[in-house]
């Protein structure tokens, strides 16, 4: 079925958005050609993937890197570029 | 002896007393004449300490108006004023403030725009900005300047509008020209203005967030517009509630559009601003020589207030329509929609367009005089109709 | 329509006709007149000839036009009598007071006039200033003589006017200097 979307007399006026960080409610996961993989073993948590990432997609977990949030990452390929350690290679999406 | 019911003052003083008895918490401005003496005025006011408000110096009107939009988006009254390529400048930010829905106050001392440079009075300013999204609002004197400011405020932040409100006085003619004003006292105009209501909370609402001014694509941008086009419909309801309002609490009475002597009248001028005054006199002049006109003004050019004046106007045999401003290429803005309004009638009257005053151009008792004797001659041939003239020009 | 008392002055940018103007439209309003004051904007330049309006009523004023035919012309700078045209801007019967230290006699040979008839009136009003106020602020004076030709306004109700515009940031004493100035011009003025 298609998206029914809001009418003008349901919207927030002036365009404003009410709820903070609602971008995460959006999938964009599906934008990619390539995703980053993630090898654990030879990273070094130094974070620089995590704070080059665009989209906030780097996750980690008790202070490791464990991978990327495949919902919202958009492929760029930022990550596997500034990785030091090349623990982060990009692979094409479709198998 | 006196009364001290009055008080001298000029149109951009009047202005700025009001702001200083509104006190609001914002206000950002960037002097242009004639203009400037309100804001002049009013930074006396906060130099003075007899304001609380904010006030921001900028480097330009687009400045003045990108505070006055951050100020009122984050939930405080903010007001300007400007004029002519001061207005100008300000153009995308007024669209802007009209659509992120916020009821900003400014006032504008209506100039020509350059080139060739000039500073006096006409409406090509305002009259640029009629489709911003901005309820215009038109003085005739400093007395409506002080009652259009009190007001607009309570225009701009109902609950059924939300919009910023612009009010208009002529640059010079008014906005120079010392006046009687009896103003309210600061504790009536506090109390008539109260507090920001609640549904105006703007960014600051601690703990809950909201974005304001987010891309607004295909998808979405048509409706927010359907919005402003459905806010500026009730805008003329609320208007007439704030003007019934108005005259019980303060006994001054204030309506849409003013007629004068048009009951029983078979022509009348329209017109908007200072002239009316001279329009005024000029129809009692004519009356006492047993001609049968009177006086038409628009209080409010946005919204048009179209039903309203065409049905006032159906019945008349002539109609002048006078325009302090051009639009090149088509009709005067005051005339074309009066025209479209009028179109729903079968019959109607005898109509006439008068571009007058462009520049500060003195719109004499005499050039008046011109009008009354061409609507004579109108009334009863036809001649001119539809015609589009130039008041005096050379 | 009501009767419109106009005003014309004339003065040179700087000079205060403005003011002169404005503190009329005061005094006015405090003796419940209706009033408007305003200059002809031309481009303003220090030292150039300028003109200033006044109308004064009993009922509200509503024209928003220029005097083009004025009850009273007020010449604040008499070097600028040479070229006023009295007869195209002054109405038949109309009134003149000169800040002049001449008399009227002397100053009406250099006047341009015509066939309309008119009154004239001298005052010293710089010569007053200097004496009571210490400095060229002439208006007051001017104020005393207009006051005196015309009756429009009591003297008493500008003294009034005077003492509640000015007992706060001036006090009494500069107060009694203004009423002296203001007495002097009112019986020194000549026809
Ligand atoms: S940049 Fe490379 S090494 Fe550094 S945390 Fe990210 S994946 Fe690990
Ligand atoms: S590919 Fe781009 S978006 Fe995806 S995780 Fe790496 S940096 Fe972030």
């Amino acid at each position: 079925m298609k998206e029914q979307k809001k009418s003008w007399n349901e919207l927030p006026i002036g365009g404003s958005i009410l709820e903070a960080g609602n971008s995460k409610n959006y999938f964009t996961g599906t934008w990619r050609t390539f995703k980053p993989v993630h090898n654990a073993k030879l990273c070094i948590n130094c974070y620089f993937c995590w704070m080059h990432c665009p989209d906030d997609s780097i996750v980690i977990e008790n202070g490791k890197v464990t991978g990327m949030d495949l919902d919202h990452c958009k492929g760029c390929g930022v990550c596997a570029e500034v990785c030091p350690k090349k623990a982060i290679t990009m692979e094409k999406e479709e198998k | 002896m006196s009364s001290g019911r009055f008080i001298a003052v000029d149109g951009a003083d009047t202005a700025a007393f009001a702001m200083k008895q509104i006190d609001p918490d914002v206000v950002a401005a960037y002097p242009i004449t004639p203009q400037t003496e309100i804001v002049m005025k009013f930074s006396e006011y906060v130099a003075n300490g007899e304001v609380k408000t904010r006030y921001v110096t900028v480097e330009s009107e687009h400045s003045a108006m990108s505070a006055c939009v951050a100020a009122a988006a984050a939930g405080a009254r903010a007001m300007t004023a400007t004029a002519a390529n001061g207005l100008a400048l300000m153009w995308e930010i007024l669209y802007i403030a009209a659509s992120y829905r916020l009821p900003i106050i400014m006032g504008v001392a209506n100039r020509a725009l350059s080139g060739p440079i000039n500073i006096h009075g006409d409406h090509s300013d305002a009259m640029g900005a009629r489709d911003s999204g901005w309820v215009q609002l038109y003085s005739e004197n400093n007395q409506e300047v002080y009652d259009n400011y009190i007001m607009a405020l309570k225009i701009a932040e109902h609950k059924d509008v939300m919009l910023p409100v612009m009010v208009n006085q002529d640059g010079f003619i008014t906005s120079h020209s010392v006046e009687n004003v009896e103003p309210l006292t600061d504790e009536q105009v506090r109390d008539y203005i109260g507090k920001k209501p609640a549904h105006f909370k703007g960014l600051l609402t601690y703990g809950k967030p909201v974005t304001i001014g987010p891309l607004d694509l295909q998808d979405y941008y048509f409706e927010h517009k359907m919005q402003q086009h459905t806010a500026m419909q009730k805008v003329l309801p609320v208007i007439k509630e704030v003007q019934e309002d108005y005259f019980k609490k303060f006994n001054r009475k204030y309506e849409i559009i003013e007629k004068y002597k048009a009951d029983d009248a078979e022509m009348v001028i329209v017109g908007m601003n200072s002239v009316m005054g001279t329009v005024k006199d000029l129809v009692d002049e004519l009356r006492e020589k047993g001609v049968k006109i009177g006086a038409i003004k628009p209080r409010v050019f946005r919204p048009f207030p179209k039903n309203e004046i065409a049905d006032i106007l159906k019945n008349f045999k002539a109609v002048a329509i006078l325009d302090r401003a051009d639009s090149f290429g088509s009709f005067a803005p005051l005339y074309a929609e009066t025209l479209a309004a009028m179109y729903k009638f079968e019959k109607r009257p005898y109509i006439r367009s008068y571009i007058h005053g462009l520049g500060g151009r003195d719109t004499t008792m005499e050039l008046l005089g011109t009008v009354a004797n061409d609507l004579i001659k109108m009334k009863d041939s036809g001649e001119g109709h539809l015609s589009e003239a130039y008041l005096g020009v050379r | 329509m009501s009767k419109v008392f106009e005003i014309t002055w004339y003065g040179r940018g700087g000079l205060g006709a403005k003011t002169g103007a404005i503190l009329l439209a005061d005094a006015a309003i405090a003796a419940d007149k209706y009033v408007q004051a305003f200059p002809e904007y031309g481009p303003e330049r220090q030292g150039a000839p300028l003109k200033v309006y006044n109308r004064i009523s009993d009922d509200p004023i509503r024209l928003h036009t220029a005097v083009t035919e004025p009850n009273f012309i007020i010449v604040i700078d008499p070097s600028l009598l040479e070229n006023i045209n009295f007869e195209d801007e002054l109405k038949e019967d109309g009134m003149i007071l000169v800040n002049t230290d001449k008399n009227v006699d002397e100053i009406k040979k250099r006047m341009k006039t015509g066939k309309k008839n008119f009154k004239i009136y001298a005052l010293d009003a710089t010569a007053i200033s200097m004496k009571h106020l210490g400095k060229n602020i002439p208006n007051i004076a001017i104020l005393g003589g207009f006051a005196k030709i015309t009756g429009l306004i009591r003297l008493d109700e500008i003294k009034k006017h005077l003492h509640a515009k000015l007992i706060t940031k001036y006090g009494e004493d500069i107060i009694k200097k203004n009423v002296l100035a203001l007495e002097s011009a009112y019986e020194e003025v000549k026809q």
